[in-house]
């Protein structure tokens, strides 16, 4: 098996890492909290967009557009998390109006920088950049306000080290994702296996935060 | 114009030092707050062990004034009081032909004075238990048991046989405990019967404290009086633990283990 081979393994096995923590979320559904249960529909959301994309991509429908779709919906239930983490340390209205500001330049990219059939890199390396903010901002609050508690026993922390980990490594990745279309299979086969690295970490992290969650 | 080599670079070194980045950055804030944990824990050590020294100050305070009280109370009034009987005995012989009136008074005031030694004997007792510093806690838990069971019905089983001398603080310490455990018997379980076992295992000596009575409910613990705070705060002071457990019969089983 070489790297390419190793590569397109890679991508094509790690849709079946998506429901993993799909199922210890429905395993730990008695102790999932609010922000846990955004993460629960994140997750939901996730899964759903596989399987259209899927679906389309079976009975050859061109389905790069879902990513322009995928990419606000995704936005918004990570805000929506980070919005319930916040709101007792900032203004309620911060990030909504982050998500209305990035809606916007969403839709720009889609419909006039970029568009539906190619990747919407702007907006999707903005979304990179807003999050690995709300994560450094959540990680700068477990810094400022000590608690007696190991932050590494809280569902959170697992969860936004996912986030961390996933939206910093694929900022690049997502930056130069047309650049990467028009360098040949071979080239997009390793980035994306790069990128579903990332995915497995991110799961393996969110599972572990969904585990962990404890009594309401 | 940059080559393609130096877009791959910097997309595939780009990406690399990110997810070093945030591992790094994870590394350190969980480092940094175990560590912090760390420190609290270790300053709530040190806090509680000051707070173990300043209680261990003032319950020491506290028995030598009771001491000093006690041997007062025995050496001056009580040889006060044993000369004061001494000459009011006196009395009688003094007087010729003493009238019916005066051999009342002295008669009654005999008997207030005899009252009187009494109870100057035994708060000097309940101050400092007779013998203990001199015969060791074996001989002071057989002379409380006798007098609560002569007081009482309350039947004791004592078994001291395994216990040897200890320091006398320690001693003094174990004597208030169990003073107090039957004190608690005798107020609030209407036992009828307590068992005192003291067992000893190189370096561990063990105190299983049992009586027959009502019990009380361990979830309630959290409201324990001052009586059983009092417990607690001294077997810590003797770096011991203490646990509280339901017996079958209802009753309560109090087990104490002290290193030695």
């Amino acid at each position: 098996m070489n790297a390419q081979e190793i590569a397109t393994f890679i991508v094509k096995n790690v849709s079946w890492f998506v429901p993993i923590p799909l199922l210890v979320g429905i395993f730990r559904r008695k102790y999932l909290v609010r922000e846990l249960l955004i993460i629960f529909l994140y997750l939901c959301n996730g899964v759903l967009f596989e399987l259209i994309s899927r679906t389309m991509a079976y009975y050859s429908i061109p389905n790069l557009y879902l990513f322009h779709i995928y990419v606000l919906m995704e936005f918004l239930f990570i805000s929506w998390f980070y919005y319930e983490i916040f709101k007792r340390y900032i203004s309620p209205k911060i990030i909504p109006t982050i998500f209305i500001f990035f809606t916007i330049f969403s839709l720009i990219d889609s419909f006039f920088l970029h568009n539906t059939l190619t990747f919407n890199s702007y907006a999707k390396t903005a979304e990179c950049l807003i999050i690995v903010g709300y994560t450094a901002f959540y990680l700068y609050k477990t810094f400022d306000e000590f608690q007696d508690q190991d932050p590494s026993d809280t569902p959170v922390f697992w969860i936004n080290a996912g986030f961390l980990f996933y939206f910093s490594g694929c900022l690049f990745l997502f930056t130069f994702s047309n650049f990467i279309l028009t360098q040949g299979k071979p080239m997009g086969m390793i980035t994306w296996a790069l990128h579903a690295f990332f995915i497995v970490i991110m799961y393996s992290l969110i599972s572990i935060g969904l585990w962990r969650s404890t009594a309401k | 114009m940059p080559s393609q080599t130096d877009i791959y670079i910097l997309l595939f070194g780009g990406t690399l030092l990110m997810f070093l980045l945030a591992g790094m950055l994870l590394f350190f804030v969980t480092t940094y707050q175990k560590r912090l944990l760390r420190n609290k824990a270790e300053v709530e050590v040190i806090k509680s062990k000051h707070q173990l020294d300043l209680f261990q100050s003032s319950i020491d305070a506290m028995e030598d004034e009771r001491r000093r009280v006690s041997r007062d109370l025995h050496d001056e009034i009580g040889a006060a009081l044993s000369m004061l009987r001494l000459q009011v005995g006196q009395l009688h012989f003094t007087r010729e032909s003493p009238s019916d009136n005066t051999e009342k008074l002295i008669v009654g005031s005999k008997q207030l004075i005899d009252s009187t030694i009494e109870n100057v004997r035994r708060i000097s007792n309940d101050m400092l238990p007779h013998g203990l510093e001199e015969f060791g806690l074996k001989y002071a838990l057989e002379m409380l048991c006798d007098k609560v069971e002569a007081a009482s019905a309350l039947v004791i089983n004592l078994d001291v046989e395994s216990l040897n001398r200890l320091e006398n603080r320690l001693e003094l310490a174990l004597y208030r405990i169990l003073q107090e455990l039957l004190n608690n018997t005798l107020k609030h379980a209407e036992a009828t019967e307590v068992d005192i076992i003291f067992s000893a295992e190189k370096d561990l000596l063990s105190i299983t404290y049992r009586d027959n009575g009502k019990g009380f409910d361990i979830d309630s613990l959290a409201k324990r009086g001052l009586g059983l705070k009092n417990i607690e705060s001294r077997v810590s002071m003797i770096s011991g633990k203490v646990t509280y457990t339901p017996t079958v019969e209802k009753g309560i089983e109090v087990k104490i283990g002290i290193q030695l």
